[in-house]
């Protein structure tokens, strides 16, 4: 129970460090929102520095700061200046659709690079091990946006999916069932994109930690005692190898995160991605900041997922729990 | 667990009252310990503190040119003195006077120069040192952190070519990685690394152990000649009494975390007081008893 | 064959091909039988390739290892079995018990179901009766709450703790030949001795034939029947464990039992113990000759032209040295 509330505690704290730093990179950042609007004679500086005020960007950063915890408390991430609207809601309604792409490939990736992991070290050096190999370490050496784009280009070349968007332009009419296959056809483009470069990752992580455990001396005992290949592998291999794929776990949610952002603005999928680049571009402030907090609660969920995971699948540190009792 | 031990028996039942050997060591105490006490925290910043004694006010010393050896079983906390001893690890109280000066408590700015005089080997001689490295790199090690691999570079290879004949091994391998030595050389690696520095004072951690009997055999001679040839203390750490008994002046028995019998070498062995000793020595005996019985008449 | 062996091992090389270099034999040519109940001790030092022999007779050696000649066990010849077969064999007749009992132990699942695993693999118990049985095994090997130690994890027990584990694995499905490679190796002097004592009384109650590897005479000394002694590869003498802790033969034997008298008898302090001089040679390269022969201190002329034959100075015993005929 501790270990879950120490974990819980450490959650909150980076999340307060995140956005302090937030607060104080966009500070440092040139520009704000109102310099275009300087350049207009037609706006008096008097109605900027108005403005200001009345978003509050007038205040020193510890005011504003202290004053954006507080609201944050209360689910309330300040106003868009450019969108003239609270952040929050906005952010919400992109974010359903960022979480949607995310868990959607994540859940895929990790159905297939276990197993292809696993299969791959259970048949080292064979023709899938090979293949396996080959084919990630050719996605890793291109970059995402590189594949991204490609494979956008083909498919719009080909006309294989609708792109752009996730539901098409008369989607009202359509029924429940037609309006989910419809998303879900302008799901798949980005989340194959994500998918394949992040399974590329994965695949080679879990191939890694299952060969490392095939090899380790209490493996080779339980195999002078008789267990079948598919025993060692599934009853004393697999618990092994969980561990580090677990931690991974939550890193892996920190690439697609960072993948979906700019998979999203290539495909055109409205989710966090392209709002969050249209705010730094426009210097949206508490726009970013929502932005960024958003991905770092995703991020620090995930990896809070992967800790509890790890607690029921690892005795070692389901004991270090019961210690600190 | 073990301080029961120390506590169920009579002070004056062990050897020398006290835990400390007072005998006819001759001249200057090379190492004097004195109410050495080491306690290992558990937890952290979030997990609560659990405070794990490893050594209680361990006393010792060791003459110039003496052997005083620590045996216990694992988890007696023998490799605890031993490391504090060397100044790997830092002692919560008590003394450790090399010389007369008190080492215990200086920083490692101040210990530097100390360092030289006081080298630790360890039994696994492959984890205590980098296996890319080759022999000449591996030994000069020590000697480049004192600032002290001066010379050009045949004066430097001459020095080290030196350093590997002492210890039983051909110059010829100076440039072969350590991963190419066996078990045994990579011992006396490590042993030639130690003495590089030119130490009085060597601490041998279980460096004995995990051998061949028949390296273990030319390990310890190499360790007996090179104590002969340079006047070397040796703080010696071991499970195994029987081996120990013959190598050392002065034995002190660990158990719990204390030393609970020290006494020279014959009369440990002679006269065990201690239930610790007596149970390391029952151990010992039946081994030698058995060999005894098998060679002396066969049938 | 003229007494029924329960393993006979004949001729047996094992080959390590290396991507780069020489192959390197470690086991060279090596003949050996073990009779039902017997205690069979081999001693040598490390890179002797004694814990290859130990993979070879359980057909478990790494990739790239290539084996030779013949391991008949109860009739069946191990080298044509297939894997399958090998398998149900494995734990079952012939069972390992491993070196280091720190690393031999999966840190994920607990001492009952690592011994569970085992009845599990081999025989059709129903799970209240494989516990029932994991119980009694670990009674059997010492340990006096089994309840407690069934639902601990290997990292929670101490070392001597995780042996008898290992130890109670081996034995789960009574198997006619444990393969104990340096069962002690790894532990304190005092838990050394308890291991062995255990190791005997499993013999006494069970019958089972115990091969057990060791670099130590001490060790085998008073615990195995028949000791065969290696060296580089080959056994160079085989006799009763009397014989050769009472007569060695082979120069080396005789050199190991000086060392290992010196360091058990507490005799007092020495200057020097009584040393083999040099290094066993390094499998990669092995000369034409006796391979003891540079380290030996009664060599003759003939000991590095060729390869000593086998002499059998008295009807039981076999020793590889020209001392013992030309």
């Amino acid at each position: 129970m501790n270990y879950i509330l120490r974990r819980l505690l450490r959650a909150m704290l980076l999340l307060v460090g995140v956005s302090a730093l937030c607060f104080l990179f966009t500070e440092m950042a040139p520009g704000s929102f109102f310099d275009e609007m300087r350049l207009n004679p037609q706006i008096s500086p008097e109605t900027i520095a108005a403005l200001r005020s009345s978003y509050g960007l007038d205040q020193p950063l510890a005011v504003r700061y202290a004053r954006w915890v507080n609201a944050a408390l209360r689910a309330d991430l300040g106003y868009s200046i450019a969108y003239n609207a609270p952040v929050a809601p906005l952010l919400w309604s992109r974010a359903k659709n960022t979480l949607l792409l995310t868990t959607c490939a994540l859940a895929i990736t990790w159905l297939i690079s276990v197993p292809l992991g696993v299969w791959a070290a259970s048949r080292r050096g064979g023709l899938v091990d090979r293949a396996v190999t080959l084919a990630s370490s050719f996605v890793i050496s291109v970059p995402e946006l590189v594949i991204a784009v490609g494979l956008l280009a083909l498919v719009v070349r080909w006309r294989i999916l609708p792109v752009g968007g996730m539901m098409s332009a008369d989607s009202d009419a359509l029924s429940m069932l037609a309006k989910l296959k419809d998303v879900a056809r302008h799901l798949a483009l980005p989340a194959f994109i994500l998918i394949l470069c992040e399974t590329s990752i994965i695949v080679r992580h879990v191939r890694a930690s299952v060969l490392e455990v095939l090899g380790a001396t209490y493996v080779q005992a339980a195999r002078g005692l008789g267990m079948s290949q598919s025993r060692l592998l599934f009853r004393h291999v697999l618990p092994v190898a969980a561990n580090p794929a677990i931690s991974l776990l939550g890193f892996s949610l920190a690439g697609l995160l960072s993948g979906s952002l700019i998979v999203e603005v290539v495909c055109g999928w409205p989710g966090l991605g392209p709002l969050i680049l249209e705010a730094t571009l426009s210097r949206d402030l508490y726009l970013v900041i929502g932005g960024i907090m958003f991905s770092a609660l995703f991020m620090i969920g995930g990896n809070f997922v992967a800790d509890m995971m790890l607690i029921v699948v690892d005795p070692r540190i389901r004991k270090e729990g019961v210690d600190a009792r | 667990m073990g301080s029961n031990l120390a506590t169920n028996l009579p002070a004056n039942l062990s050897n020398s009252p006290g835990g400390a050997f007072r005998g006819d060591l001759s001249g200057v105490n090379l190492l004097r310990v004195i109410g050495l006490s080491k306690q290992y925290v558990r937890g952290g910043l979030w997990k609560k503190r659990v405070q794990v004694a490893a050594v209680t006010s361990a006393h010792f010393e060791i003459a110039r040119g003496q052997t005083l050896a620590l045996v216990g079983v694992s988890g007696s906390g023998k490799s605890t003195v031993a490391r504090c001893v060397a100044r790997i690890e830092s002692p919560d109280a008590g003394q450790i006077l090399v010389q007369g000066t008190d080492i215990a408590r200086l920083s490692s700015r101040e210990l530097l120069p100390f360092r030289s005089g006081i080298q630790m080997v360890f039994q696994d001689a492959v984890m205590s040192m980098n296996p890319c490295f080759s022999a000449l790199e591996a030994i000069e090690e020590p000697l480049r952190i004192q600032r002290k691999a001066i010379g050009n570079r045949q004066e430097r290879r001459d020095r080290v070519g030196r350093l590997m004949i002492e210890v039983g091994l051909s110059p010829d391998w100076m440039d072969r990685p350590i991963s190419n030595f066996s078990g045994g050389q990579r011992q006396r690696l490590a042993l030639a690394r130690a003495l590089a520095l030119r130490p009085r004072l060597l601490v041998l951690d279980e460096a004995l152990t995990g051998l061949d009997v028949s390296t273990q055999a030319q390990i310890a001679n190499l360790l007996l000649d090179l104590q002969a040839a340079h006047q070397l203390t040796y703080l010696l750490i071991s499970h195994d009494l029987a081996l120990v008994a013959r190598m050392a002046n002065v034995i002190g028995v660990m158990a719990g975390g204390r030393i609970v019998e020290t006494g020279p070498a014959e009369q440990i062995v002679s006269n065990p007081m201690h239930a610790a000793t007596k149970q390391l020595l029952a151990s010992a005996k039946t081994t030698a008893a058995k060999f005894a019985a098998i060679t002396g008449a066969p049938s | 064959m003229a007494r029924d062996h329960l393993i006979r091992v004949s001729d047996l090389s094992v080959t390590y091909c290396a991507d780069e270099g020489m192959p390197i034999r470690a086991v060279d040519g090596i003949s050996l039988e073990i009779s039902p109940q017997e205690i069979v001790g081999i001693l040598g030092e490390s890179g002797c390739g004694k814990s290859t022999l130990a993979g070879a007779l359980l057909r478990l050696l790494p990739p790239g290892a290539k084996s030779e000649g013949g391991i008949l066990f109860r009739g069946l010849e191990l080298m044509n079995l297939p894997e399958a077969e090998l398998r149900a064999l494995r734990g079952r007749e012939i069972a390992l018990i491993p070196q280091d009992p720190a690393l031999s132990l999966n840190p994920v699942i607990t001492a009952g179901v690592l011994i569970g695993e085992v009845l599990r693999a081999h025989l059709p118990l129903s799970a209240a009766e494989r516990r029932q049985r994991v119980k009694e095994l670990l009674c059997e090997v010492g340990f006096d709450r089994p309840e407690e130690i069934y639902s601990a994890y290997p990292h929670q027990l101490s070392g001597g703790q995780r042996q008898r584990i290992a130890i109670a694995q081996a034995m789960a499905c009574r198997p006619g030949l444990l393969v104990a490679d340096e069962p002690t190796g790894k532990l304190d002097a005092t838990l050394q001795s308890e291991i062995i004592e255990l190791l005997s009384k499993i013999r006494q109650q069970h019958g089972t034939a115990i091969l057990i590897i060791s670099h130590d005479p001490a060790i085998l000394a008073g615990f195995s029947d028949r000791i065969a002694v290696m060296y580089a590869g080959r056994i160079v003498e085989v006799g009763s464990s009397a014989e050769i802790f009472g007569r060695p033969l082979h120069p080396y034997t005789q050199a190991l039992m000086r060392i290992a008298s010196s360091m058990i008898t507490s005799a007092g302090v020495i200057s020097r113990f009584p040393a083999i001089a040099g290094e066993s040679p390094d499998p990669g390269c092995i000369a034409e000759g006796c391979r003891f022969e540079p380290r030996c201190s009664e060599r003759m002329d003939v000991c590095s032209q060729r390869y000593p034959q086998t002499f059998l100075p008295e009807p039981s015993r076999l020793v590889n040295c020209f001392k013992y005929g030309e």
